[in-house]
């Protein structure tokens, strides 16, 4: 098991070098530079000094090694926009994605485990067609839009709930008023996710049900519900647990639309005006931060398959 | 571990999370809840308290945050004192005195001095190891002397009589008690200054939450009074409906909008709609260094062939004013619009082709030794006036016999490959905002670091160099008055429309002042909100 985790650790190591690299070479290569020096009244000497400045003027791969040395010394260099500390404004972020993202994943495992169990116990009924048009439902609509629609009717026709923002500038900073924000961009957040886990869950759900020991624990008399969740859904969760793994980037990594449409303070707002403004060493320390994150929740998706799957070992 | 062991833990997780929503949707009485009178606005993103470099989130916080030695009067755009009491300028037209307030103080209590005008012209503005955005407007000051605490030399290297109203754009004067001891470095990247800047604006730094908001506070020792407002916020909100849902909820005083929306926020009644003014001009570009556009005849053609009245009415929906040149109406002891008038003229416009030659072929476009008369117009994405005059310009350029066709690029990119040598571009359509001067050396003189038109002209020189060195203010209107007669006639570009920016404000904030809000912050502690 140790062998196998600092393998997997070198190789996440050798993933992040070549992530970087990569990115690096591709954002220096967009077209544009950055934003700072787009200002309409800057002229081209002191565009050439901010240039110098900043470093611009060298090789691509003087630029790269000199990003590289940095990051080693554990610094992440300064965001061009806000002029401070990478590593501090991912260090404000990531807390803010992390409750969004977490309060619309369990809002997601919370309604969809339940359909999808249930679905899979009496498929092909109506209830079942109509949990299976709301998942095509929420997997389709366009989450910008459907963002906008609940804005326009629970801000703006009902006023129950703020359009946008974390917290009421100004106000208090407590739970009630975070969930008060939170509740729009968690529901559209969620929805997408919601049906996904549904349908997975239905069907992995229904593949064990036609399993022997399956049908050997209802002869056993044991109620539907015990069958239900005990036997079938336990051993249906492997490939819950693939999916939602998949899903754990996406936790820090922010999702850019919904973060921006309800201008929630997140990693994935972040990254979007980064791109935009091309404030490299921003995209450069999210890709990396993110990139980490991704390896790492896919090692411990491994590592809880042992637990969820006694038959897989890592040796 | 069995299940039975792990079930409290996910049961309890997700009844928090759905106490929270619940808490969420119960608690959610009054949505526009303001603390006391505050002030809020977007910016689209984080600002960088450091008025060295530039930024539209970073100018406007600036605005409130600093003071510059001069301001703009709302009434005519003059230069009027703000740091600076009153200045004098010597016979030699090159030594600048200005005598400063003596009541002022820095948000940490110390005085403003003589000295802090030195340190930032000297050591922020001019040092060529701190790159200042605003440099290119300020180049010809020489040095500065502090003769004494109230009282400041400028000196310039050739007469430079524009300075006054250089100093009241976007020249913020920083702490030389604070920032005096930093290295170079420190001051490309003031990490420090920047958690907690110190200006002498009539608001203090209150907190920033990065991509959320900057609040500032009023300051009680304001030199020129305690504004009326408690705080001024200014919100990251980068998505344009956002700020419209905000707007609309209450929780944005102001936004600023495009034509398109105008309808839009004319049904709700908490809002009005403002024309705002600003200096500024639009255009249609011409690369006057390539062909055809080298010819006047060709570029005269090409604005007569477009209707601008139209242009205006349509997609301006009338919000500004047919543009005559270069320098806005605002400049008014400068602007005259008794220049060469570019009428709609389609049978004008293909007879000067004609002259120029450029002979319909059989497939109705022009050609000109075998060449075709093909146009590329390039525009940014996403603005929804100037994709719009684009599309239209093409169509009267295509209705004289122009193979025109539209490029539609990111305004970074867009940007980059304007001032890439040579510019490879034929034509675009961009905007100007300028200071509100007459003097357009910077884009018009052939030596000008923002001409990005090519635009070259020993005798639109000559003027503007006389412009910026006559001090006698009837003789500088005479020349400049020459200057807008020279150029329009000679048509470097196609000037468009002076647009007024228009402005969403919540009704309940009352003694606004009308100008560009960049302008208008400047003059913020009037401002009251009323219930």
């Amino acid at each position: 098991m140790l062998r196998y985790l600092s393998r997997r650790l070198l190789q996440t190591a050798a993933l992040l070098l070549v992530v970087s690299v990569v990115v690096f070479a591709l954002i220096l290569q967009a077209p544009g530079g950055p934003s700072i020096l787009l200002d309409r009244n800057l002229g081209a000497d002191e565009i050439a000094r901010m240039r110098t400045i900043l470093g611009l003027d060298q090789p691509l791969h003087v630029q790269y090694a000199r990003w590289l040395r940095q990051v080693l010394g554990g610094n992440l260099g300064v965001s061009y926009t806000a002029g401070l500390p990478v590593r501090e404004i991912i260090g404000q972020m990531l807390p803010n994605t992390l409750v969004l993202s977490l309060a619309a994943l369990l809002l997601s495992l919370a309604a969809a485990i339940p359909a999808g169990v249930a679905t899979a116990a009496r498929p092909y009924t109506t209830f079942d067609h109509a949990v299976t048009f709301l998942c095509f439902f929420g997997v389709s609509i366009p989450v910008f839009w459907y963002g906008l629609m609940l804005i326009v009717l629970f801000s703006i026709v009902l006023g129950w709930l703020p359009p946008g923002g974390m917290y009421t500038i100004g106000g208090p900073r407590d739970l009630a008023d975070l969930g008060r924000h939170l509740v729009l961009p968690a529901v559209v957040l969620g929805t997408a996710n919601m049906a996904i886990f549904a349908r997975y869950t239905r069907s992995s759900t229904m593949a064990v049900l036609r399993e022997d020991y399956v049908r050997t624990a209802r002869s056993k008399g044991l109620r539907e519900r015990a069958v239900l969740y005990r036997h079938a859904f336990r051993n249906a969760l492997i490939t819950i647990v693939t999916v939602v793994g998949l899903q754990l980037p996406r936790l820090v990594g922010g999702a850019a639309i919904t973060e921006t449409v309800f201008a929630w303070p997140g990693m994935g707002s972040l990254a979007v005006r980064a791109a935009f403004e091309r404030d490299y060493p921003m995209i450069m320390g999210i890709t990396l931060v993110v990139s980490a994150v991704v390896a790492a929740s896919t090692l411990v998706v491994d590592l809880v398959y042992v637990y969820v799957d006694p038959r897989i070992r890592y040796e | 571990m069995d299940g039975r062991n792990r079930r409290p833990g996910r049961r309890a997780a997700v009844i928090a999370l759905a106490g929270l929503l619940l808490a969420g949707i119960a608690g959610a009485a009054p949505v526009a809840a303001q603390g006391g009178a505050t002030f809020t606005l977007p910016i689209i993103d984080n600002a960088r308290m450091w008025p060295i470099v530039g930024g539209l989130p970073n100018i406007l916080v600036n605005k409130v945050l600093y003071s510059t030695l001069v301001k703009y009067d709302p009434n005519n755009w003059q230069p009027v004192g703000d740091l600076a009491e009153r200045w004098t300028l010597s016979d030699d037209r090159l030594t600048w005195t200005f005598v400063l307030r003596r009541n002022v103080t820095w948000h940490d209590g110390r005085p403003f001095t003589a000295r802090d005008v030195k340190f930032t012209i000297e050591r922020l503005w001019l040092n060529p190891q701190v790159a200042f955005f605003q440099r290119g407007n300020i180049a010809e000051i020489s040095r500065v002397d502090v003769v004494d605490d109230h009282t400041v030399r400028i000196v310039t290297r050739v007469p430079f009589v524009t300075l006054p109203v250089m100093l009241g754009y976007l020249t913020n004067i920083l702490p030389e008690h604070i920032l005096g001891a930093y290295t170079a470095e420190q001051l490309r990247n003031p990490v420090e200054f920047l958690r907690q800047p110190i200006g002498t604006g009539p608001f203090r730094f209150g907190e920033s939450v990065l991509g959320s908001h900057v609040r500032l506070v009023a300051y009680d020792r304001y030199f020129g009074g305690r504004p009326r407002l408690d705080a001024i916020v200014f919100r990251v909100v980068a998505d344009l409906e956002q700020q419209l849902a905000q707007l609309q909820t209450g929780q944005l005083d102001l936004m600023i909008i495009e034509p398109p929306q105008v309808p839009l926020v004319q049904r709700m009644p908490h809002v009005q709609v403002v024309n705002a003014a600003q200096v500024n001009y639009t255009f249609v570009a011409f690369n006057n260094k390539i062909e055809p556009f080298t010819d006047r005849k060709v570029r005269q053609a090409l604005t007569h062939a477009v209707d601008r009245k139209a242009i205006l009415d349509k997609i301006y929906l009338g919000r500004g004013r047919l543009a005559t040149g270069p320098i806005n109406p605002l400049v008014q002891w400068a602007y005259t619009d008794r220049v060469h008038q570019f009428p709609y003229d389609p049978a004008l416009a293909q007879k000067l082709l004609e002259e120029a030659g450029w002979q319909r072929g059989p497939d109705g476009i022009r050609r000109k030794g075998g060449q075709p008369l093909r146009i590329t117009l390039d525009v940014d994405r996403g603005n929804p006036v100037r994709e719009q005059t684009a599309v239209v310009v093409r169509q009267y350029w295509r209705d004289v016999g122009v193979d025109a066709e539209v490029r539609i690029s990111e305004f970074n990119a867009l940007l980059s490959r304007i001032r890439s040598r040579p510019n490879p571009l034929q034509t675009w359509t961009l905007w100007y905002i300028t200071p509100p001067e007459a003097d357009i050396m910077g884009y018009y003189h052939s030596t000008g670091t923002l001409n990005e038109f090519g635009y070259e002209n020993p005798e639109l020189d000559r003027l503007l160099e006389q412009g910026r060195a006559t001090a006698d203010p009837q003789a500088r209107a005479r020349i400049y008055q020459q200057a807008q007669r020279f150029m329009a006639w000679d048509a470097p570009v196609i000037f468009l429309v002076y647009p007024a920016e228009i402005q969403a404000l919540n009704r309940r904030v009352q003694h606004w002042v009308p100008m560009g809000y960049r302008d208008a912050l400047t003059h913020m502690t009037g401002v009251t909100i009323g219930r």
